[in-house]
């Protein structure tokens, strides 16, 4: 799979904070359809995290099975969330990250797409 | 900071996408959220030229209607033309679903930054 190219948002702390604050209004204004997508996907890692960064192997298997079940096969076998846990844990700390958990999102949203259009894409 | 992806996509052989929306289970919140991407992405992708991808003026139009917020924040009248670039790492002038989902990967992170910074605001009150 291909790295996430997000170079367009700054990434020094300084100008960052001015992102975050621009973005604000996808969270606190009344977004559209792709903003409230947005928002969805960062509102349910935040919701299983209880606001954390990190989301912990019971809370991630309860994510995967109560968010994704509808996507995933095997979305409800722990051993099986288990793998594909530590599989996303690129820093091995054995916790997912909201970066790595946005790595599946990705993966499954690429995947949902091809499956709809029956093209796939180069996977580089 | 950057974002790492899995080399190893071998762990995730075993989640083959299927459209188990066909049976009785109401797809969730995020499931919809999904679906919606794909949806906005393809209206776009369609209007002109090849269909699957986002050409420039593709792109800028859904970034004006769909991302509106985001765009009207961005001072630099160049933003679209400077994400158009960043998105498009093949470099054939179009952005695929794969690239545009790196936008999507991109806003989240700048939407998550922004609820720790209004939670911490929040806590200190």
């Amino acid at each position: 799979m291909r790295e996430f190219n997000i170079s367009f948002l700054e990434t020094n702390r300084e100008r960052r904070s001015a992102v975050a604050e621009i973005v604000s209004c996808l969270l606190f204004s009344c977004p559209n359809d792709m903003e409230s997508a947005i928002k969805t996907v960062v509102t349910t890692f935040l919701n299983s995290s209880s606001g954390k960064e990190n989301l912990n192997g019971s809370g991630f298997q309860k994510l995967v099975k109560k968010k994704l079940g509808g996507l995933m096969q095997d979305a409800d076998r722990a051993s099986a969330v288990k793998e594909m846990q530590q599989g996303l844990d690129v820093n091995n700390d054995g916790k997912v990250s909201f970066q790595e958990y946005l790595t599946l999102i990705g993966y499954l949203a690429n995947s949902l797409s091809e499956s709809k259009t029956g093209t796939s894409a180069n996977a580089s | 900071m950057e974002v790492n992806t899995v080399n190893s996509v071998l762990t995730f052989a075993h989640y083959p996408c299927t459209s188990k929306h066909t049976s009785a289970t109401m797809p969730s919140e995020l499931e919809t959220a999904m679906e919606s991407l794909i949806k906005v992405f393809h209206r776009y992708a369609s209007r002109d030229g090849r269909n699957g991808t986002l050409s420039r003026r593709e792109l800028r139009e859904l970034m004006e209607n769909e991302l509106s917020n985001f765009l009207q924040s961005q001072k630099d009248p160049a933003a679209v033309d400077k994400i158009m670039k960043d998105l498009d790492t093949n470099g054939d002038g179009q952005v695929d679903f794969e690239e545009f989902v790196s936008l999507v990967v991109g806003l989240s992170i700048a939407c998550e930054q922004c609820y720790q910074m209004h939670m911490k605001k929040m806590g200190k009150k």
